[in-house]
């Protein structure tokens, strides 16, 4: 187990690298000048080169990605180019906001898409089994932001169930702010319940029909025990991969379902720092959305590595 | 199997054909669109301004009395042109890389092209746009090139998968040992067997593919006005949702109904050309 992990942490050392690297690469790229855009048009040479010194643009470029790659590993994002305030310090605002709304999120998921796929799975061919097919495959094919508008319409402005827009902060007031994260996080479940419904009825017909459990059936074992105990929790071993997989496009929906829902989380902190051309904002904040990423599939393969002994030993 | 065989068996699916039919209905009302817009796209007419839908105006007018349905008649050809576009782009970076890295193996493999597939699926499509946007502008070229490069990861790993189950297979080893080089046997041989399969992933990514432009578009990234797309006529749309919400609401329908289609036709697809997911 520990050779595993030990294993899997390291193979994402590249992965983090190749990342920081492209990110880096992009941002040099840039047009324009960091120095004009803080101190504006009409600087003299002079304040612009002492900015630059400060900032370590004078410096070789690789030294300036060393530095700005210690700076991420020790927590240290930079400055805002806007603002001049620590990114870290936004960052550490928006991030617990972000991760409400993923696990709520993740939670919708899993707990309507995988009951749909087993009914599926189990009613196979019938009405029940249809139904559940198409309203998984108008989930995945529904765009997210216009999920969220139709709910904003309907569900908030309309019956006026939800709060339209905002956020309330979950250690301010638990129950109002699962109340404002209800309706984002539904936008962003769509997707994930088509894929996980689709997901649980393909492997659970998979197993369903594997000698193991028609075993279980012979010895008398009750058909609910037969697909809950013996069927689904090895159908579910898949579901850990592909949860790890979605979560790169939740990370990506976030922008969008922050700034439709006003949310203050960490898509609308990237989206209105590009929107400011705040570009060293956006460097870090470019690979903490990856590093997000990555860690929740290191979290996700050892987790189903713990399900299923066969992973850590192959 | 034959084309023929592969139409019949398709034929035969209600939900494929459903799909199939959507799909050519929006390719129609993406080549026809002159012809069938009651009115101009792009002209404002400040004499009619945010209308409810009438028989003059059959999905109302916008917030500068432009007719929403001629507008998204017209913002079919940018969704599905960009649609197209991003996975030709993913197409042509995927499956070359995935063939190679697959049919040659080792080093190449494993530690350079894996592990890039892996820092490239870490990486959000949209943050992705966002960075491209501001290096190199936010326009729809920008958004079609950061969907293109997010798509792409899918295809190398199932043009690798292909390549590494064909590789062994008697006929491609028959053809190695006739002496035929690396390139000719991939081209030749590998190549066609896996057509199935990536065709497959091509329809379910060009769904993929449109649901990501408007999102960008939503955003500002993608189509710029005044040029008619679903997703920026939803960013405005949001804007005047409790006195117009026709806004909000039709071009999000064209949207749905286009991805639902090609996914509709995608499984369909699925079915009868790549015998690994029939359950």
């Amino acid at each position: 187990m520990l050779t595993f992990l030990v294993n899997r942490v390291l193979s994402s050392i590249p992965i983090i690298i190749i990342i920081t690297l492209a990110v880096f690469t992009v941002m040099q790229l840039l047009p324009g000048d960091p120095t004009l855009a803080i101190l504006g048009d009409e600087a003299t040479p002079q304040s612009r080169a002492v900015l630059r010194e400060r900032m370590g643009l004078d410096r070789p470029v690789h030294v300036q990605y060393l530095s700005w790659l210690g700076g991420i590993l020790t927590g240290d994002l930079g400055r805002s180019l806007v603002d001049n305030t620590p990114v870290a310090r936004a960052v550490g605002f928006a991030f617990p906001v972000t991760l409400q709304i993923a696990l709520v999120s993740l939670f919708i998921s899993v707990s309507v898409g995988v009951p749909l796929g087993i009914l599926s799975a189990v009613r196979r061919g019938g009405f029940l089994d249809a139904l559940a097919s198409i309203f998984a495959l108008s989930a995945i094919s529904i765009p997210a932001f216009w999920a969220g508008i139709l709910l904003m319409y309907f569900v908030a402005l309309q019956l006026g169930w939800f709060p339209s827009s905002g956020f309330v902060r979950f250690n301010e007031d638990p129950l109002r702010s699962l109340h404002h994260s209800i309706l984002p996080a539904v936008a962003l479940a769509l997707r994930p319940i088509g894929i996980f419904m689709r997901m649980t009825r393909g492997s659970m017909l998979e197993v369903i029909n594997s000698d193991f459990v028609r075993t279980a059936r012979a010895k008398g074992v009750s058909e609910t025990s037969v697909n809950l105990r013996h069927a689904l929790r090895n159908a579910l071993i898949p579901l850990f991969t592909l949860m790890g997989l979605e979560f790169s496009g939740l990370m990506g929906g976030v922008v969008v379902i922050d700034t439709l829902f006003a949310v203050p989380g960490f898509g609308r902190l990237i989206y209105s720092a590009f929107l400011r051309s705040d570009f060293v904002m956006m460097q870090s904040l470019m690979v903490l959305f990856s590093l997000v990423v990555i860690v929740v599939n290191l979290l996700t393969d050892v987790s189903y590595s713990l399900l299923d002994p066969r992973i850590r030993y192959s | 199997m034959t084309f023929r065989r592969v139409a019949k068996q398709f034929a035969r699916r209600p939900l494929a054909m459903l799909g199939l039919v959507i799909v050519v209905a929006m390719v129609l009302v993406a080549i026809f669109a002159p012809q069938l817009a009651p009115y101009d796209p792009t002209k404002p007419d400040f004499t009619a301004i945010l209308q409810a839908p009438s028989s003059k105006y059959l999905l109302g007018t916008d917030e500068v009395g432009r007719d929403l349905l001629s507008r998204l008649i017209y913002g079919a050809r940018a969704s599905i042109r960009a649609g197209i576009i991003a996975v030709l782009i993913a197409v042509g970076l995927g499956v070359p890389t995935g063939l190679l890295s697959g049919y040659v193996g080792g080093w190449l493999d494993r530690l350079v092209i894996m592990r890039l597939t892996d820092a490239m699926i870490a990486f959000p499509t949209i943050v992705l746009a966002l960075a491209l946007a501001a290096a190199l502008g936010g326009n729809l070229t920008t958004a079609m090139l950061a969907i293109g490069i997010g798509s792409a990861p899918a295809f190398i790993r199932l043009a690798r998968a292909q390549a590494l189950s064909l590789r062994e297979q008697e006929f491609v080893e028959a053809a190695r040992a006739l002496g035929n080089g690396a390139n000719k046997v991939m081209l030749r041989h590998v190549l066609p067997n896996a057509v199935g399969p990536l065709l497959v992933q091509a329809s379910i990514a060009i769904a993929a593919a449109i649901l990501a432009e408007t999102a960008l578009s939503f955003l500002g990234l993608g189509v710029q006005p005044p040029t008619p797309s679903w997703g920026s006529t939803l960013r405005i749309g949001t804007g005047y949702m409790q006195q117009a919400p026709w806004l909000s609401l039709y071009p999000g329908l064209a949207i749905f109904a286009t991805v639902l289609g090609i996914n509709l036709l995608g499984d369909g697809l699925r079915d009868v050309l790549d015998p690994r997911d029939r359950a």
